[in-house]
């Protein structure tokens, strides 16, 4: 998992969203606010969102880091997972 | 999206909400906020007894700031019946009688005279008493006789507004029981209707039947009791606008109670009910943010033109000119309040001294133990910022629907929020006070959001992410309606190996 890219892990979180969010419509880009417009996720989903790629990928996230910066779009997100993917790899 | 009713404590959490149409979305309409600042199960356990003493050593140092009000809340835990609907903190009442019931009375004496004999409280004046639940009348006679005299006995209550109980019918319908409170100088009882239709009342578990609402609604009139209060609810399942229109005639033209409060429904999503209602078991009719919003106006109409014109709180109505010498607040029964200090006795209660806000043990267990072994019997609590502190005034300010710019600290640190309001159309400013619209009482609960702190906000998402991942009630984090299948559970995504083997 530790080679992904930003890229991939975005596509990976749009599989995601797909899943657990089937009726939604929006075109997600990097660009793509997942708050206020955009995808308008509330606060309910945007945890079952954070526990849906939790079991994806197999992590855990502080809670410190369910900031809106983090879940501003799908851009900042991916960026945060891959931050996380390649901490676990450097772990282990 | 998979949610159609969502969560509606943390719902405004996210949006900021400088965007109209996020605002007044029927779907993101929340509740306005009862109590704050919030605390957490897992974010403030004060576990360490060390912690504990040092935390709670101001009852013992200092005498409280007689320039503010208190309200003393006693929370009863037990419940005859539960009704499904309900996520407050409740136990059956069949597993505390006899010898157990009179242990949690004991308890509650000595919790009542460990406070009222500290320095804190010495010659402090109470300015209201509030028993809530569970269902405070489902204690037998005689407890609840012993801990109104412990009340009277240790509490200064020369200048109080009044002493209310929420009751229900199946308690209050005893012989007698009304006319015991009346005695032990209850001034105000208050009791859940909900709605008159029998089969909606089936479906959500309520137990009373609406000939027990009748006869105990004709009973505390008979007591003379003069401050009774009824809540109705709407946005049930299968409470289409002609049943809503049947639940406000039989209340306010049969029922005729002094004030009527108003409750949406909330559907706690992921729980037994919620399942149960979107897979079409509880009716055809399904609660929705567009009917809420729709039948919040046709209560409002609708009692006006019963004469419960005069609307007291976001969801208080009367029709009496002048609630009299008890006064308003006491009218509001302890609502009136929230902005005070409380101080909270009994399982699950809440407290807030100043910077202080924490909870009650809610095991009752739990919280026996600690009191009888003179333990305070806290497991959550924090020390409020005062950021925090300073919004609170704010952050109920919708409850109340106006506020007076001479009651809050600095004004002028809400520039921002207050002039989005007023543009938007939600509030009116004058030089005195600033004043929700009726638009703006239509979204009193988001309104209350944009006051939380960024800081704010990020601890209750938190909050709410641990309680998830913790199988807790996010609401309290105890064991209350907790999502028993969350959504994430339902749908769970493959891993990346498994998206991998599948490739």
């Amino acid at each position: 998992m530790g080679s992904k890219t930003q890229d991939d892990i975005e596509q990976d979180l749009r599989g995601v969203i797909a899943e657990i969010f089937p009726a939604q419509q929006v075109e997600l880009t990097t660009e793509t606010p997942l708050f206020n417009g955009g995808l308008s996720l509330n606060s309910t989903q945007m945890i079952e969102l954070t526990l849906a790629f939790e079991t994806f990928y197999d992590i855990e996230l502080e809670p410190e880091m369910l900031t809106v910066e983090n879940f501003a779009t799908l851009g900042s997100l991916s960026g945060l997972l891959l931050d996380l993917l390649e901490d676990e790899v450097s772990a282990v | 999206m998979t949610t159609q009713v969502e969560n509606p404590f943390m719902l405004g959490l996210d949006s900021n909400f400088y965007l109209k149409d996020e605002f007044e979305s029927p779907e993101k309409r929340t509740n306005v906020t009862w109590f704050y600042p919030k605390i957490c199960g897992f974010q403030d356990r004060l576990g360490d007894e060390d912690k504990k003493a040092e935390y709670f050593s101001f009852l013992d140092r200092q005498s409280h700031p007689q320039q503010t009000e208190i309200l003393l809340y006693f929370h009863i835990p037990f419940c005859e019946a539960f009704c499904n609907f309900c996520a407050c903190f409740k136990e059956s009442a069949a597993k505390f009688q006899g010898e157990r019931q009179k242990r949690f009375v004991r308890a509650m004496v000595r919790e009542i005279e460990r406070n009222a004999r500290s320095k804190y409280f010495q010659g402090t004046k109470i300015k209201y008493v509030q028993f809530g639940g569970g269902t405070p009348s489902a204690l037998e006679q005689e407890s609840m006789a012993e801990i109104l005299q412990a009340v009277h006995r240790e509490f200064d209550l020369s200048e109080a507004d009044g002493i209310s109980l929420e009751g229900s019918p199946l308690g209050l319908s005893q012989d007698g029981y009304i006319e015991m409170l009346k005695s032990l100088g209850i001034t105000r009882i208050s009791f859940g209707v909900q709605t008159l239709d029998e089969e909606i009342r089936k479906k959500l578990t309520i137990k009373a039947t609406v000939e027990q609402v009748h006869q105990t609604a004709e009973n505390i009139r008979k007591a003379g009791i003069r401050t009774f209060a009824l809540d109705l609810m709407y946005n049930l399942p299968g409470q289409d606008d002609e049943v809503l229109a049947r639940d406000l005639e039989g209340i306010c033209a049969e029922l005729r109670p002094s004030f009527v409060q108003t409750y949406r429904f909330n559907q706690w999503e992921g729980t037994r009910l919620d399942q149960q209602i979107r897979a079409g078991k509880v009716a055809d009719v399904k609660p929705s943010g567009s009917i809420e919003r729709v039948q919040y106006r046709q209560i409002k109409d609708g009692l006006a033109a019963y004469g419960y014109d005069k609307q007291l709180l976001i969801n208080f109505f009367t029709h009496l000119d002048d609630p009299g010498k008890i006064g308003l607040n006491h009218a509001c029964g302890g609502n009136g309040y929230r902005a005070s200090y409380t101080l909270g006795i009994g399982p699950a209660a809440e407290n807030y001294m100043g910077e202080r806000s924490y909870r009650n043990h809610t095991d009752v267990e739990r919280w026996m133990r600690d009191v009888e072994a003179d333990v305070i019997p806290i497991e959550q609590g924090r020390i409020c910022s005062e950021d925090e502190v300073e919004n609170r005034v704010m952050v109920f300010f919708p409850v109340f629907g106006t506020v007076r710019k001479e009651e809050v600290a600095n004004f002028e640190k809400y520039r921002r929020e207050v002039d989005w309001l007023v543009q938007g159309g939600y509030a009116v400013e004058t030089d005195e006070e600033l004043t929700l619209t009726e638009v703006g009482r239509e979204n009193a609960g988001n309104i209350a959001f944009l006051f939380y702190s960024d800081e704010e906000k990020a601890r209750a998402r938190r909050t709410m992410y641990l309680s998830l991942k913790n199988k807790r009630n996010p609401f309290h984090q105890d064991a209350q309606n907790i999502p028993r299948t969350p959504l994430f559970l339902q749908t769970r995504p493959k891993t990346a190996d498994e998206t991998a083997e599948r490739s």
